[in-house]
């Protein structure tokens, strides 16, 4: 019982609390995918691949098996009467009628029809620093929604170690993961999504695990605008295993909101795309907003080209759909402009 | 339509120029011999010092700056003709978190940059 309020207390105060400091698990907060880094990181409002688990899981509810409203005819009794306040007379009597008459009509009804749909999706980023994301998502139709489940991680090579005498000991390597699961669901030209994940990262002989929740939207109120919005760790918090056992430590909690604007049909070849972040744990004395702008352009409708901002850094990429299989490819400059960092997507649609 | 299509094409031309250069053209300065050290390192026992491999002081004037994994400015300070001695605090003076971290250190001489490096650090 002192355990499952102590769960609680933890969860409420994850939630409620501002804590204005560095928190670990940044490794979730790396920008990646192809198609993400290619649009300048302003995705939220347009990702509709398994990739939406790690950036804003109402996408996922785009796996929809292209839902049809069919209109179908059937053959019903004539009997129109409505319902009074005794349902069962009503039935009753609509029985009675039904056997007592021959006299039939046929009714228009329609009905949503959803196919089975699945997605794969791979993405694999090579950062400066040695630094490498490697991403593997699913998502398909189940439940009257879409359900999706993945994992991402994060290795960091090449640590020279070294004693409090200043003698090397070892090489060391930064490693982190992090799985989730998520369920969206599609109500009309809006999505709902709702993700949690559990995350373990290992930093030298300190191991730390933790898990969050996040949930996000996106509507299409008109053929030619998409708005999307994110809230990353809403309930986050992470605890160390070792070094520090027991000690409790919020994940920040970060907002995104993202808006699209393309052409419309048929020519619908261009897609501009405007996002913000806020990280509302971010310290005072540190950057907590951040401004996300992208752009895509079709070629032909096997490919197109995306270009993007993020927080001045540039960003190129293309992509490619061909039958199921839908490829990107983005190459940018990390923000200390070391090196170019490139980004690839695979994603296999059934 | 043919507008926007011809100032991606540029966009992507330019683009690839800027990468072409930048390979063919880029020139390293990279400051060698450097250590940081103990690594990992644990603020709440120990100070982090970076200093030359065989543990002397910096010549000049060395400014550090930390980088946590999505490269997000952390702290920054510079030191003149002494090691570097961090005790793994942010700009407002808390411990930072548990995780890896980037030191990017610019030599400086007479105002001039005469070499960079970063070193990867953990912290516990």
């Amino acid at each position: 019982m002192m355990n499952k309020n102590k769960y609680i207390i933890i969860i409420f105060f994850t939630i409620i609390v501002k804590i204005n400091a560095e928190s670990p698990g940044r490794f979730l907060q790396l920008q990646t995918g192809a198609k993400n880094n290619g649009l300048g990181g302003a995705y939220e409002a347009v990702v509709k691949d398994p990739s939406s688990l790690f950036i804003n899981p109402a996408g996922l509810a785009n796996i929809n098996g292209d839902t049809k409203m069919i209109e179908r005819t059937v053959v019903s009794s004539k009997t129109d009467e409505p319902f009074n306040e005794d349902p069962f007379s009503v039935f009753n009597e609509t029985t009675d009628e039904k056997n007592n008459t021959k006299d039939e009509k046929e009714v228009q009804i329609q009905s949503a029809e959803r196919p089975f749909e699945f997605q794969f999706y791979n993405g694999f980023s090579q950062l400066t620093l040695d630094r490498q994301v490697v991403s593997t998502a699913v998502g398909f139709t189940a439940f009257g929604g879409t359900l999706g489940a993945g994992a991402t991680g994060t290795r960091v090579q090449g640590i020279e170690g070294y004693d409090s005498q200043g003698n090397m000991t070892e090489k060391l390597s930064y490693q982190a993961m992090a799985a989730f699961l998520g369920f969206a669901y599609e109500n009309g030209s809006s999505r709902l999504g709702i993700s949690v994940n559990g995350l373990q990262e290992n930093i030298g002989k300190n191991d730390i695990s933790g898990g969050a929740l996040n949930a996000g939207f996106q509507i299409s109120p008109l053929p030619f605008i998409d708005a999307g919005a994110s809230i990353q760790n809403l309930a986050g918090m992470i605890q160390s295993n070792t070094i520090e056992k027991n000690k409790y430590e919020k994940l920040d909690t970060i907002f995104s909101a993202s808006l699209g604007v393309k052409t419309l049909p048929p020519k619908s070849n261009i897609l501009l795309l405007a996002s913000i972040k806020y990280n509302i744990d971010a310290d005072e004395n540190s950057e907590s907003l951040s401004y996300n702008l992208g752009a895509a352009l079709s070629i032909n409708k096997y490919a197109y080209l995306m270009g993007g901002i993020s927080n001045g850094d540039i960003a190129a990429g293309i992509g490619f759909n061909i039958n199921f299989i839908q490829a990107a490819y983005s190459i940018n400059k990390d923000p200390l402009h070391t090196g170019y960092q490139h980004f690839i997507d695979l994603n296999f649609v059934y | 339509m043919k507008i926007f299509k011809n100032i991606f094409l540029l966009f992507f031309l330019f683009f690839a120029i800027f990468f072409l250069s930048s390979i063919v053209f880029s020139k390293s300065f990279e400051l060698t011999n450097i250590i940081a050290y103990p690594n990992p390192f644990d603020p709440k026992t120990e100070n982090l010092t970076i200093a030359k491999k065989d543990k002397t002081d910096f010549d000049g004037s060395v400014k550090y700056i930390i980088y946590d994994l999505t490269m997000k400015k952390i702290y920054e300070d510079s030191v003149q003709n002494s090691k570097i001695i961090w005790n793994g605090h942010n700009k407002s003076g808390q411990k930072i978190s548990s995780g890896i971290y980037f030191i990017k250190l610019i030599q400086t001489k007479s105002d001039k940059s005469i070499g960079t490096t970063i070193i990867k650090i953990l912290i516990h």
